[in-house]
């Protein structure tokens, strides 16, 4: 009986220190995932800025890019 | 031996009973007040910041998002050794040594050091460990395409509350509200368990998606920033609209702000003049009031008006052409050419109470809602108040102001058949789950004017562009159908017309028997060029007509094939340089005879089939590898000629 009690008082401390320790674990993961969290909307911010129609334009224009000619455009029905 | 044994049991006992009683007391008796204790020691709150919902583009583009980012935020009262800690921060930050001190002498609780730092430099400065400076997280807007869409999109102030546009209007929606949630820490402080993941999201603010398409956006605001600066306009505006639906595909304002740096310019460019500012339109009304004069049968587009030469006397009031003069013509002379005293005769015709009614019909005189900040319902004094020669004033646009908007409106109501279409510039509203809260459907006001009318103003409005006043905005590939405007600018201090300056306007819409856009551009006292609506403003609507319909994929209808390759034959353009020597072999074609079109671009085959364009079936793109027909064979009347392409590889 004694030992039933105690192998029962034994596991629930052990689930309890357990899920402590998942606890911390968590936070630890949370704190990870909010800096990684921020840091992917920033790059998004990034990759807008970049993919910004002024920039495009601009580059576009450096590499000699012209929009076609009237004319030169075909519209073809699918 | 037993007094030994009855001595240790009594202790036991003694100091059992000692502890049961203690543990009665702290576990019954004290225990409310011990857990309350507790819960303060190992719980504790903590605060989301609310984020701010984003904007975005019809398409999903970002216009308009926040991000927390750390800010170092000082106590001067609190820091000690400050010319060494200045130092060091000076250092950090890349600020000058003075102005470091002078802020960490002032006399203050709080103050910002700077706002936005990096959050590596943010770590630094944490580990320095000074008393006083603390790294505190604050949220800030980013609109990462810079000026476009600014004066619509508006911006965001100090604690995270619009000032302008729709960072304003719908200030509530995105700013979303504060939340707490309940943490538990260990005797260190380090937080143990978070529950209630993603409670976070209800802190956030709704997204706003926006009817605007980017790429429209951009290049209607690069060609009105082009014209104007060459015509030195003071201000400019342009607006794309469905007029199928009366979604605002751009708004484009002259002259342009960042909104990321607001505060370095002045207010009046800030301004959506699209939407706030009223002007006298001139010769664009005309359209308006002649097709209210022919609903309401006081004209017909044949019946003749007298041009008096350029010159009107009427009433004390002497009614001028500008430019040209004109004879006797018709009403859809009058709208090709716009002949202002034409127009005055019609609008004498129509009078006043029914000339009034048209305006508010058109929907002019009262607010659009269209869902932006600052919409003006335009100004006119009552009819009662008109000079006797009011009508005829009003005829070719004068003595009403109105809106660009209430102008694009009015007109996107010509393009559909008649129906004048409630304007909207947001889409839809999306919580951060992604639920759809608010969704925008087109909806019809009302039927301004008939079928038959409108085909018959449509009909005068192609004339304009085809040999009229807006030939600058013909087309090659597609038929457009416009109207000009040169609106004299009055004094606001004598209410007299200024004698040089002028609004220089021009609508449009495209394509001209089932439009898919109507544009209109608005331009306040060009200086150089011209300050005619035809001039100057038409070419900036050819400009981005020309390029928006090919973005949007609007076939131009079956003659422009021909047209097309009748121009490139005109013009000797290269159609495909690796076409080319595949055509130096080919021997000339017989019509009626299928010829070898192995190797050919798309544009080539269709030049070489141009009389069966009709019964082409295009699959693929690239150059051709498959015919139906063999080359050599006749060609039957009504025969699918198949043509597959591939890319050269």
């Amino acid at each position: 009986m004694i030992f039933i009690i105690s192998l029962t008082g034994i596991f629930y401390v052990w689930t309890n220190m357990e899920s402590m320790k998942l606890g911390y674990e968590i936070s630890k993961l949370e704190t990870i995932k909010a800096k990684l969290v921020h840091k992917n909307k920033k790059l998004l911010i990034v990759k807008a800025s970049l993919a910004s129609p002024s920039r495009i334009y601009k580059i576009a224009k450096k590499l000699g890019f012209v929009y076609p000619k009237e004319g030169e455009v075909v519209m073809i029905h699918e | 031996m037993k007094v030994r044994i009855l001595i240790v049991f009594s202790l036991i006992f003694i100091f059992g009973g000692l502890l049961l009683i203690k543990a009665f007391y702290l576990q019954v008796i004290d225990a409310p007040q011990l857990r309350k204790m507790a819960d303060v020691q190992f719980h504790t709150k903590i605060y989301f910041t609310p984020k701010r919902g984003n904007i975005y583009s019809a398409n999903g583009g970002l216009l308009a998002t926040s991000i927390n980012e750390d800010g170092i935020a000082i106590d001067p009262l609190m820091i000690k050794h400050k010319y060494k800690v200045s130092k060091e921060l000076s250092q950090l930050l890349n600020i000058k040594l003075e102005k470091v001190i002078s802020k960490l002498n002032l006399n203050l609780q709080f103050t910002w050091l700077k706002k936005k730092v990096s959050s590596k430099t943010a770590d630094k400065i944490e580990n320095l460990g000074i008393d006083g400076i603390s790294i505190v997280k604050q949220p800030v807007r980013y609109y990462p395409d810079g000026d476009i869409l600014a004066h619509v999109l508006g911006f965001v102030g100090i604690n995270d509350n619009g000032l302008s546009g729709i960072e304003y209007k719908y200030n509530k929606i995105l700013k979303g509200n504060e939340k707490a949630l309940q943490i538990m820490h260990d005797g260190l402080g380090q937080d143990i368990f978070i529950r209630g993941f993603g409670l976070e999201k209800e802190t956030h603010g709704d997204n706003i998606y926006l009817t605007i398409n980017k790429k429209l956006q951009y290049i209607t605001e690069h060609y009105l920033d082009k014209e104007a600066k060459a015509a030195d306009s003071r201000g400019a505006f342009a607006i794309i609209m469905n007029p199928n639906t009366g979604a605002i595909l751009a708004m484009a304002d002259y002259p342009a702000f960042n909104p990321n740096y607001y505060w370095k310019y002045k207010p009046r460019y800030w301004r959506n003049r699209a939407v706030t500012d009223d002007f006298e339109p001139g010769s664009t009304m005309k359209p308006f009031i002649i097709s209210g004069a022919m609903q309401d049968g006081v004209i017909k587009p044949t019946t003749i008006v007298n041009g008096h030469h350029g010159a009107y006397y009427i009433d004390g009031i002497t009614v001028h052409d500008v430019g040209t003069s004109f004879g006797h013509m018709n009403i859809n002379q009058l709208i090709e050419y716009s002949c202002n005293v034409c127009a005055c005769q019609v609008g004498m015709k129509l009078g006043k109470e029914r000339l009034y009614y048209w305006l508010k019909r058109w929907g002019f005189l009262s607010k659009p809602h269209a869902g932006l900040l600052g919409e003006s319902s335009g100004i006119d004094r009552p009819v009662s108040k008109w000079s006797h020669v009011g009508s005829c004033e009003e005829a070719f646009g004068q003595g009403a102001a109105i809106t660009g908007l209430q102008e694009i409106t009015a007109l996107s109501a010509i393009a559909n058949g008649g129906f004048l279409m409630k304007p909207y510039i947001i889409k839809k509203i999306v919580n951060p789950y992604g639920k759809v809260l608010f969704i925008s459907k087109p909806k019809v006001i009302r039927r301004v004017i008939n079928s038959k009318t409108d085909r018959e103003m449509k009909y005068m409005m192609r004339l304009v562009v085809k040999g009229g006043t807006g030939q600058y905005c013909k087309l090659i590939d597609y038929k457009v159908s416009g109207k000009t405007g040169t609106g004299q600018i009055a004094d606001p201090k004598t209410g007299k017309y200024y004698k040089n300056l002028y609004t220089a306007s021009f609508m449009a819409f495209v394509p001209y028997k089932h439009p898919k856009l109507a544009m209109l551009v608005v331009q306040e006292k060009p200086l150089k060029i011209s300050y005619y609506g035809g001039a100057v403003s038409a070419p900036v609507v050819r400009e981005v007509f020309k390029r928006a319909l090919n973005i949007l994929n609007i076939f131009p209808g079956n003659k422009a094939y021909k047209k097309q390759v009748h121009i490139m034959s005109l013009n000797n353009l290269p159609i495909a340089a690796n076409s080319v020597k595949n055509n130096i072999n080919k021997k000339i074609h017989k019509i009626g005879i299928m010829p070898n079109l192995h190797g050919d671009t798309i544009l080539s085959a269709i030049k070489d089939l141009v009389e069966y364009d009709k019964n082409i079936t295009i699959k693929g793109t690239g150059f051709l590898y498959y015919q139906n027909i063999k080359p050599g064979t006749k060609i039957k009347k009504n025969q699918v000629i198949l043509l597959k392409f591939k890319p050269l590889l």
